[in-house]
């Protein structure tokens, strides 16, 4: 699998890739609305679950499991084991002490080096967030033409600009990875030098002045192309309709967004004094599952 | 090897997702090799700034046992108020403000809670037990002012209540007057149970004493009101140590001055004193280590020496009296840790011996037993035949690992029935009827050496023999 097809939405047959662009779009920033307002790490553990198994849906293919994986990985472990060494909240409790207060030189220097159990919660929950994040990210991507998304941006009366140039981002990133490798295989062949991780890093200084040469050279003739197309002129664009299931299905998910976002802000309101007794069940439903 | 490399990312995947399925669970790993209390649970009350050991003015908490559905009221440091299960599952939870939550108090009927605060405005809150609503409030800054801007805070101390569920509140503010003399501005309201006031003491200006207790007795129809200030100015108005009230009025009875030991200037009672259920009787204990125990009409019936101060390489050395109940078994009575009479913070040469104790004598003043603890007595309370005690720090012997905890005594003999270990000092004790649920709050502090030990917290203890 080159690295183009790697990043860019591939064609394929299934459940997500058939999905309204605006339904993907909702979905997408209902989760990322949920990752941030839910704190329970069970519950969140749970959200991450259910993105892992939209993958399964979506039939993503083995390659594209391992990339995913080895990013999941680095976020979820990275958090985790850097909260769990550098915990500054209390109460925290050590559980594992890496250096004594007592070593020679880096025990005063440190003051000593623990794990914290409290850490790696709060580390496991901010690598949640993020991984959601990553995983509905990625699905979206994996399973969505370009054009579906500026369509569903348009829809939503966002103007043609802006749309167009979030797709054109988001197209960009994959055009990127592509033309690096391009200009790396270039650069390796005209120096004879073997295939290889090594030969990647001494080309690496070299990659910047010919990557940003193309770039340029890319946006120009795309900017030619959406001049001469009179792609921002087009007013009356055919109104594609949103199919009724998907527009119920995200008039739920928006239902549970909001439950979830207002009870948390009424529960945060209560911390703050304006507490009714009456929904003292929905306090006590957001502190065990929010 | 590419797909070998690739296999083991998604197997390390898998893996780290069974992690997070159990560190995100109610059963960590690191609970895998310790050994759970199984005696009680455990409720974390939020994170409140760790105060050293030795500070005088220690973390505090409130908690009150609500018999009628087996829960627990706990007030915090931080303003909040909680209701806990039998357990220790929250029931509600309310945020009263930005002052420190002092005192508390139920309604007969245990509808009601009342809560004091510290704060800028001192109010009194009075919140429904159920739901946690508020009924009403009263600011104590009406009573007895407030400077904010010099830190001088009101505050409501300390809540009675009486059989037909009217609440009565001692308030105080402290002043640092220009000069830099010391100054109290007291005052006791009573108000019925929907937040009316009934009446003021005095009516038309304010006490010019630090008044810490009062105590209510419907059968004896009276208030009585003790004061704490050290010092006696010469034009003091309430100079005197108890000042006896009419119930449903408000109007002074009479007063009593209680004789005064070397090297104290004035009698001084901070915890107690508190009648009998009968109203005839009442026992308190002073600040210089004596022991009272008096009829309703203010006369003393016998003293006791609990732990005088005492005079050694020159420096006063004193263990302060506190509480004072009647109970069935007697008269119980209590101390806390040793200090220097100079300066609280000065180390003393030796303990008092009748420190961090409790005594119990009977009605004729004959003394029964003497328990002692290895910390102070923060505060005790009774079930039929047992008392329950919150023990606290050791100023003195600075025992982190012996002292701090809740102990359970028999109150017919002082035998020790029960200890529940804590790490850091208890600052609040309450037990249920039966005496077979027990709750404490334990506070946090940093220990001389730099080190934290325990935290602010909610503990449930279950007794199963209960009050046998």
């Amino acid at each position: 699998m080159s690295v183009r097809q790697l990043w860019e939405g591939a064609e394929g047959d299934n459940v997500i890739m058939h999905l309204d662009g605006r339904s993907k779009l909702f979905v997408l920033f209902s989760i990322a609305i949920l990752a941030i307002t839910i704190d329970n790490p069970r519950t969140l553990f749970l959200l991450f679950s259910g993105t892992l198994l939209l993958h399964f849906a979506a039939r993503t293919s083995i390659y594209k499991w391992q990339v995913m994986a080895v990013l999941l990985l680095l976020g979820l472990w990275g958090s985790m084991v850097s909260q769990a060494l550098f915990f500054a909240q209390t109460p925290r409790t050590p559980i594992f002490m890496l250096i004594s207060p007592d070593f020679p030189i880096l025990g005063p220097l440190t003051n000593g080096l623990f794990i914290y159990q409290e850490g790696i919660l709060y580390g496991a929950i901010q690598g949640l967030r993020s991984s959601i994040m990553l995983s509905m990210g990625l699905l979206i991507c994996w399973n969505s033409d370009p054009r579906q998304l500026l369509k569903a941006l348009m829809a939503w009366h966002l103007s043609p600009q802006v749309a167009f140039m979030l797709v054109t981002a988001l197209r960009f990133l994959p055009v990127l990875a592509a033309e690096a490798s391009e200009v790396i295989t270039a650069l390796r062949l005209r120096s004879n030098s073997k295939v290889g991780r090594q030969s990647i890093c001494r080309h690496l200084p070299y990659v910047v002045n010919p990557l940003l040469a193309r770039c340029l050279r890319r946006a120009q003739t795309l900017a030619l192309s959406v001049v001469s197309r009179g792609f921002f002129l087009a007013e009356n664009r055919k109104k594609v309709v949103w199919p009724m299931k998907e527009f119920s299905s995200c008039l739920v998910l928006a239902l549970v967004v909001m439950v979830t976002v207002g009870s948390k802000l009424a529960y945060l309101a209560s911390e703050q004094g304006f507490y009714v007794g009456f929904l003292r069940y929905l306090y006590d439903w957001t502190k065990l599952y929010l | 090897m590419k797909i070998v490399k690739g296999g083991i990312a998604l197997v390390v995947l898998f893996f780290t997702w069974c992690f997070l399925f159990w560190i995100t669970g109610d059963r960590t790993p690191w609970q895998i090799f310790s050994h759970k209390n199984t005696e009680g649970v455990e409720v974390y009350l939020g994170d409140i700034p760790i105060q050293n050991y030795d500070r005088m003015g220690f973390t505090r908490g409130v908690v009150r046992y609500v018999a009628k559905n087996n829960s627990w009221i706990v007030g915090t440091e931080r303003g909040e108020l909680f209701c806990f299960d039998g357990k220790g599952k929250q029931v509600w939870k309310r945020s009263l403000g930005i002052g420190k939550l002092v005192t508390i108090a139920l309604s007969k009927k245990e509808d009601l809670v009342y809560v004091g605060e510290q704060s800028p405005t001192g109010q009194l809150f009075a919140v429904d037990s159920n739901t946690g609503d508020m009924v009403w409030k009263y600011a104590a800054k009406a009573l007895v002012g407030a400077d904010p801007g010099s830190r001088s805070y009101p505050s409501v101390v300390h809540i009675a209540v009486d059989n037909e569920d009217n609440v009565y509140i001692t308030a105080y503010r402290y002043l640092l007057n220009q000069d830099g003399s010391r100054g109290y501005n007291g005052k006791i309201c009573s108000f019925s149970k929907d937040g009316a006031v009934n009446w003021q003491f005095p009516e038309k200006e304010v006490m010019d004493t630090w008044v810490n207790w009062c105590d209510v007795s419907n059968s004896a129809g009276e208030v009585v009101v003790a004061t704490s200030a050290y010092e006696t100015p010469l034009g003091m108005r309430y100079p005197k140590t108890m000042y006896f009230l009419n119930l449903k009025t408000g109007k002074l009875r009479h007063s009593l001055s209680l004789p005064i030991v070397a090297p104290f200037e004035n009698t001084v009672m901070r915890g107690s004193p508190n009648y009998s259920s009968d109203g005839k009787y009442l026992a308190g204990s002073s600040s210089d280590g004596r022991a009272f125990f008096l009829n309703s009409g203010g006369e003393v019936l016998w003293t006791r020496e609990l732990s005088l101060p005492q005079q050694v390489e020159g420096a006063w050395l004193n263990a302060s009296g506190r509480d004072g109940f009647v109970v069935p078994e007697g008269v119980v009575f209590t101390t806390i840790n040793t200090f220097n009479r100079e300066n609280w913070q000065l180390p003393t040469p030796v303990l008092h011996p009748g420190n961090n104790s409790l005594f119990l004598f009977d009605f004729v003043g004959n003394f029964k037993y003497k328990y002692k603890a290895d910390g102070t007595m923060e505060e005790i309370a009774f079930a039929k035949g047992i008392v329950a005690c919150a023990v606290g720090r050791n100023v003195r012997t600075h025992d982190y690992k012996l002292a701090h905890g809740a102990i359970l005594i028999k109150l017919s003999d002082g035998s020790l029935l029960k200890r529940f270990p804590t790490e850091g000092p208890v600052q609040a004790i309450d037990i249920s009827q039966d005496g077979k649920h027990i709750g404490g709050i334990e506070a946090p502090a940093v220990t001389p050496e730099g080190k934290v030990i325990g935290a602010y917290r909610f503990h449930i203890w279950q007794y199963e023999q209960g009050v046998g």
